[in-house]
């Protein structure tokens, strides 16, 4: 009896187990506790503001194949998170928000609907069914927008992608940018040559990241030798502002003490306008942004005779002796060298520029200074007209000396900011503004930046444009005129972005190595050219006797050169190889401690309380 | 409550009477640095979190926590103590809890044991800490119901090998449930909902999302029940040979 009692009960047991797991996996799906910094997986403040701001309802129609994902647990976990994050925007937006939940089966209504919104089926199993996972988005206005598929690898970026297809849906009036400066950025069609009227005029096409401003925004182009800023402008972008009128530099002045939003390139050499041409700039020399004089008076310091060199984000390039090597002038600004409190930069990993300058607050300035960009702490400054004529890069390298202080290459200028012009003005009887309160002003100490090598390749594919960015640039700009243009909400949430935590002390020791080593390197370098250079002479001279034997002495000489060659060589190979050393070797150190030693004797420790508290027992 | 407490305490110094925890807690630490630094590459991916170190931990489990659990309920049997403890003033369930709760607390030393790693990836660079203290949460949660398994299958037999071997083969099953394999099996007999039971039935599937950094209910409660269950199913299995 009570066999059969204890048998009846397992099986119970096996029913109750089932029964709570399914009631589990239905019932608690939405209580969460977010452990993670950033709060990644949280409906955050910005998607708040953004639900908050929309007039008229927006429907959103969710796709997600059940039968054909049956099994394929990852995608099916996903789907669930991004079911939740919906529900929670549907929530939230109190009925704004209207989902719907669609399981588009084979061959149903439904199906066809998804393929009408355009999203992608995916080919799933052997019998190679349809998958779809997506979002299909309108407003009341009829306008449609997609995620075509819930890319996995893009998961960090899932609720920024959601309350972007919702800000846009809600169709905000377009922010009015006004851009000015001294770049080829609109792109140019070429006079033809009057030599050779025979070969076409060349277009350049605009920079890539004017063309996205205009996708984004109504932008209005400015010569720089206008006298007024037009006024709707809602943000100001200087791009390597050059030749300004003194009416203009007045005009900026009292634009931004009007309160109004100004981003500036300012550039101590702007090496793509000098590498264009432009200007007769053709000899090289120095092509600096000139409103140094405006920015002091607004009490920033900047001063465009210098560059920041910077050994730990030098880039690599190909020098004019041939091979790679690191260019200290160009930099890589990577996620360690932002403001991560920031919403315009927070997410960036990767910036390009080059001859970067410096900025900082005067120590009399009221404004709050926020840097945006930093450089490494292994960093230095170099006179901007040496710079402009050195050649070779690796002249930088060795009169480089680290400062040991990061500098700032961008910030943010928020608060009370006095005019440059205090007593004269260059506009008789204009209106003249002393002072604002409410100053928002973002310089970025570098206009290269803004230009596509630095930041996206163009590819033609079959005559249509492909850009392929592999670097942040084009999403700082974005990012600052998004945000200065007043919809600081999408970019709040851009924050969030995926963040890779690299091992700093690995990096660092990396650049410690590097610098022994470029020294070394040099020394041995030279040893060998000279050495190749005597060897060189021994064999031209052997030859003009017009005799193929060498004498016994010439001959003794060459061996000798032979074998110094070799032994440099080796040298020069073994200070290279040391230079993972030291990275290894704190490997090695690193598995020791925590496979053998700490293992080792953390159970010793262990045993010697446990024994100590026995006794104690006993006692 | 109180004898719970007592049976608690005997049962979690008499691990460490024995070399029972001493060689427990020394594998798995090796273990864990080995798959750590040599198969997850912690030092070589150059990232700051630990997850090439959770990662590894159900298939540490899957062996170290029968290994250890094996002995709970089959030696009692085997040496007879069983009716000794059966006529104490204590239930089973207070001798269930008290073994359960002291085995689980010894595999959370082990765990803080590991403080090492976390202490070298801090070093190392700045990683999300938030993460890592749900992943250790979300891993001893885990070990637990590695652990229920175990003792529940330590209950049915008197032969520690038999019950070392039963419970490697069960959590196998509850480890790999989630994947691919087993659910193609079961695809096409048992309705869908069934299948979603199924499938998230995997331990990996819910530790996965703890590693994350999300403490979400429904992944902690699932833990929860299984421990549960298999307790009670320990217990029922005691009963039965009780009555025998």
């Amino acid at each position: 009896m009570k066999k059969l009692q204890s048998s009846l009960g397992l099986g119970a047991l096996v029913l109750i187990f089932f029964g709570l797991i399914i009631i589990n996996s239905f019932v608690f799906d939405k209580a969460r506790l977010d452990l993670t910094e950033n709060q990644i997986y949280s409906i955050s403040d910005g998607s708040k503001a953004i639900i908050n701001k929309i007039e008229e309802p927006i429907n959103l129609y969710f796709f997600f194949s059940q039968e054909s994902s049956e099994g394929i647990s990852h995608i099916r976990n996903y789907a669930n998170r991004v079911q939740s994050l919906l529900e929670e925007y549907a929530l939230y937006s109190e009925g704004k928000i209207n989902l719907q939940v669609i399981d588009p089966e084979p061959f149903s209504e439904d199906e066809d609907r998804a393929s009408a919104f355009g999203l992608t089926a995916a080919q799933v199993g052997a019998a190679g069914q349809t998958l779809y996972f997506g979002l299909g988005a309108t407003n009341s206005l009829d306008d449609e927008l997609t995620i075509p598929f819930f890319d996995m690898s893009k998961e960090e970026f899932l609720e920024y992608d959601i309350s972007q297809l919702i800000y846009k849906l809600n169709d905000p009036e377009k922010v009015k940018v006004t851009i000015l400066g001294d770049l080829p950025y609109q792109g140019a069609q070429q006079q033809p040559n009057p030599m050779n009227p025979m070969m076409p005029p060349q277009s350049t096409p605009a920079w890539v990241f004017y063309e996205q401003l205009q996708q984004l925004y109504q932008v209005t182009n400015l010569d720089v030798s206008a006298t007024e800023i037009p006024q709707e402008t809602d943000v100001l972008i200087l791009a390597h502002p050059k030749g300004l009128s003194d009416e203009l530099k007045f005009a900026i002045d009292q634009y931004v003490m009007a309160g109004k939003s100004l981003l500036a390139f300012v550039d101590p050499h702007a090496e793509v306008a000098a590498q264009s041409g432009g200007m007769g700039m053709m000899g090289g020399g120095r092509n600096a942004s000139e409103i140094d004089d405006l920015l002091a008076g607004w009490g920033v310091e900047f001063d465009s005779s210098q560059i920041v060199l910077d050994a730990m984000k030098a880039l690599e390039i190909r020098l004019p002796t041939g091979g790679q090597g690191k260019h200290f002038g160009y930099i890589g600004l990577g996620a360690e060298n932002v403001d991560k409190q920031d919403v315009v930069v927070s997410s960036l990993e990767l910036i390009n520029g080059a001859s970067f300058g410096a900025i900082s607050a005067k120590e009399d300035s009221e404004f709050t200074f926020t840097p945006l960009l930093q450089s490494s702490v292994h960093s230095a400054f170099a006179s901007a007209d040496t710079y402009a004529f050195t050649r070779n890069p690796q002249d930088l390298q060795r009169g480089f000396a680290s400062s040991n202080e990061a500098k700032t290459l961008a910030a943010r200028i928020v608060g009370k900011i006095k005019s440059a012009y205090q007593d004269e003005t260059p506009v008789e009887g204009a209106e003249h503004v002393k002072q604002t309160e409410q100053a928002k002003v973002i310089i970025v100490a570098d206009s290269d930046l803004l230009a596509d090598n630095f930041w996206v390749q163009r590819q033609n594919f079959f005559g249509q444009t492909i850009l392929s960015p592999f670097a942040n640039n084009g999403d700082l700009i974005s990012n600052a005129a998004e945000n200065l243009g007043g919809s600081s909400d999408l970019i709040s949430i851009r924050a969030r972005g995926k963040f890779s935590r690299p091992f700093d002390v690995v990096k660092e020791l990396q650049v410690e190595a590097e610098a022994a080593f470029r020294l070394k390197q040099e020394e041995l370098q030279a040893r060998l050219d000279e050495t190749e250079k005597q060897l060189q002479e021994l064999q031209n001279n052997s030859g003009d006797a017009n005799s193929l034997v060498l004498n016994p002495e010439q001959s003794k000489a060459l061996e000798d050169f032979m074998k110094q060659r070799i032994e440099i060589r080796k040298e020069l190979r073994d200070v290279q190889h040391q230079l993972n050393k030291d990275i290894d070797a704190l490997g090695s150190w690193l598995k020791f401690f925590n496979i053998a030693l700490i293992p080792l004797l953390l159970t010793l420790l262990l045993g010697l309380v446990s024994r100590r508290l026995m006794r104690k027992q006993i006692v | 409550m109180e004898m719970t407490k007592i049976l608690f305490r005997r049962e979690f110094s008499s691990f460490f009477a024995t070399p029972v925890a001493y060689v427990f807690i020394a594998i798995f630490l090796m273990l864990s640095g080995v798959f750590t630094f040599y198969f997850g590459n912690l030092y070589e991916r150059g990232q700051a979190d630990l997850q090439p170190f959770f990662n590894f931990h159900p298939w540490l489990y899957l062996f170290l926590v029968p290994a250890m659990a094996m002995r709970t309920w089959s030696e009692e049997r085997k040496s007879g103590t069983i009716e000794l403890l059966m006529t104490l003033p204590i239930t089973p369930l207070q001798a269930m809890l008290g073994k359960f709760f002291a085995a689980w607390a010894v595999l959370g030393l082990a765990l803080l044991l590991t403080f090492p790693l976390w202490i070298t990836v801090n070093y190392l660079g700045s990683p999300d800490n938030g993460i890592i203290f749900a992943a250790y949460l979300g891993s001893w949660l885990m070990a637990g119901s590695f652990l229920a398994i175990s003792v529940c299958m330590s209950a049915l037999t008197k032969s520690q090998v038999i019950a070392f071997i039963l419970s490697v083969v069960v959590c196998f099953l509850f480890v790999l449930s989630g994947s691919s394999m087993v659910i193609s099996a079961f695809k096409g007999v048992v309705p869908s909902v069934m299948l979603d039971a199924i499938a998230s039935l995997s331990f990996i599937s819910h530790f996965e999302s703890l590693v994350k950094g999300v403490i979400s209910m429904q992944d902690v409660l699932y833990f929860v029940i299984v421990m549960a269950i298999w307790l009670k199913a320990g217990l029922i299995l005691i009963e039965k040979k009780k009555a025998e």
